[in-house]
């Protein structure tokens, strides 16, 4: 018989000690209230940001990659990585291809292009990248195989053009290219020739409760990669299955409270709006069947945006509960409504391909 | 309680505990810390307005995080577990290789049902708790961990005797 309890303390107890958790917590916060205090210029910046991207990638500009496999094409050799000698693959791009390699990391992946990729030994410590910024909203990612054990995690840190960013990372042995959870701001611009400098800081063995190695491991190769978002318009899809399953409900369909809405038979990209009761807050949920811009808006306010780039029925979901003291969750473009005031939820979605439905609640309860 | 220096303590002595709560709800180191860095930002917000002990506060912010999070990863995966072969025989598998399939199994929960089962079994939470922190009534905590339980196909009297003894 399996003890859950046991089972769950024991699965856990691998833990990653993280140095510096504060000095990153409060570096986020610093971010945030920043963040907070150019809302609306950053906003405009944003959308100048995406209107560049588009620009450049429609334009073929040269990037800072081989696209291709993990083998560089022709006309660009393969550099060995050395010790202290970290190499950068460049030569020019092609169209958008869906599921190509660049190195070990999906050239594309939720919505981001590998831009720069860079390997070195791990005993040399450090990836250093240079590549001209055509979108702000960047994500990194590393990868260490050749590590001693799978339960190696290598700590590094980001600067970028020498000034230490408030972005830490983990390095294993195991390929993440998730960009999800990170909140990290660059304070980069489009068209800035940006450089960035992944760090190797420590090491720790995550077996057990887990230990600071008193040296970094010198075996393994380090990985490091620069991915920019892309345009949902120029974002390479899957090719479509030849059968899709109907958007499928989970658990939440069932639950009290929860509506269940489908996009419009004849199609799917028409906005579906209902009425519903607010009570404290909402949790809403986008089940699609294909790729698309979905969306959902309360009175106007939209609360929820997602994009979608595969066709594994994965949607986005967003929650708010307005509590007493607890406003940090929800926007404040709603906190004028009150509870039992009828508010209308409107479901959106672009550039889909297929049906979707909608699991749509405003019930929490005490 | 309004101090920086307490949330540095409470940084400090609690967030390996809250860190392996994370774990546990996302299955993934990386994100375990995303995650609860997320939670304790959210959490100095409020931080003066917090009475008593915080940890309570925070844990139910890292879980209402992680339900609001983008759920790809908890959609995907919850339609694969129609494929959960049906455990074998005892004498044809490890006690070994069981706990590694009930371990992926529990990664293959959708998010509240996870979320219910983290809070019971390794947080020690009673049903009310796991209500209050969740927003959501004692009923559906337990609608919610019967089904998490179903679908783990565990022997849920057993577990429970096991989880509180």
């Amino acid at each position: 018989m399996i003890d859950l309890r046991e089972l769950m303390d024991e699965r856990s107890a691998h833990g990653v000690p993280v140095r510096g958790r504060l000095e990153q917590v409060q570096r986020a916060i610093a971010v945030r209230r920043r963040r907070r205090a150019v809302a609306g210029a950053a906003a405009m910046v944003a959308a100048l940001a995406v209107a560049g991207a588009s620009t450049v990638a429609l334009s073929g500009k040269p990037t800072q990659f081989a696209p291709g496999s993990a083998t560089p094409p022709a006309g660009e050799s393969t550099v060995s990585p050395r010790a202290g000698e970290p190499t950068v693959s460049a030569s020019a791009t092609a169209k958008p291809v869906a599921g190509r390699k660049i190195a070990p990391f999906a050239e594309y992946s939720r919505g981001y292009r590998v831009v720069a990729v860079g390997r070195a030994p791990v005993s040399a410590r450090k990836v250093t990248l240079t590549w001209e910024v055509t979108s702000t909203d960047v994500r990194f990612f590393s990868y260490c195989p050749g590590l001693a054990s799978k339960h190696i995690s290598l700590d590094a840190e980001i600067a970028i053009n020498g000034e230490p960013a408030a972005t830490s990372m983990n390095c294993l042995s195991e390929l993440h290219q998730d960009p999800t959870g990170s909140e990290s701001r660059l304070g980069v611009s489009v068209g800035d020739t940006v450089t960035v400098t992944y760090t190797v800081t420590g090491a720790q063995d995550m077996t057990g409760a887990g230990r600071r190695l008193p040296t970094i491991p010198a075996q393994g190769t380090l990985h490091f990669a620069v991915a920019e978002k892309v345009p949902f318009t120029q974002y390479p899809l899957p090719t479509r299955p030849a059968r899709l399953e109907p958007p499928n409900p989970d658990g939440m369909a069932s639950e009290p409270g929860t509506r269940v809405v489908h996009s419009d038979r004849a199609d799917p990209n028409k906005a579906v709006s209902i009425t519903m009761p607010w009570h404290r807050g909402y949790d809403f949920t986008v089940v699609p069947q294909t790729p698309g811009i979905y969306g959902v808006s309360v009175n106007g306010v939209t609360v929820l945006t997602g994009e979608v780039y595969d066709y594994s029925g994965s949607g986005p979901n967003a929650s708010c509960q307005v509590k007493r003291n607890d406003q940090g969750f929800c926007l404040s473009e709603l906190q004028s409504v009150r509870d039992g005031d009828e508010v209308t939820v409107t479901v959106t979605a672009q550039h889909a391909t297929g049906p979707w439905l909608a699991e749509l609640r405003s019930q929490w309860q005490d | 309680m309004a101090s920086s220096d307490t949330f540095a303590e409470f940084v400090a002595t609690r967030s390996p505990r809250l860190q392996r709560t994370a774990y546990l709800l996302t299955h993934d180191w990386a994100q375990a810390e995303d995650l609860l860095q997320m939670a304790l930002v959210r959490a100095w917000s409020a931080w003066g307005r917090i009475d008593g002990d915080p940890e309570p506060y925070v844990r139910k912010v890292l879980v209402n995080v992680y339900a609001s999070w983008w759920r790809r990863r908890w959609r995907h995966v919850e339609q694969s577990m129609s494929r959960l072969p049906e455990p074998p025989a005892i004498d044809h598998i490890s006690l070994v290789d069981r706990r590694d399939e009930v371990w992926q199994a529990l990664g293959r929960l959708p998010r509240r049902q996870r979320a219910v089962l983290v809070l019971r079994y390794f947080e020690d939470m009673t049903e009310a708790q796991i209500a209050d922190a969740m927003s959501i009534s004692v009923g559906t905590v337990k609608s919610q961990a019967r089904k998490a339980l179903e679908k783990l196909r565990l022997d849920e009297s057993l577990t429970l005797e096991a989880a509180h003894r």
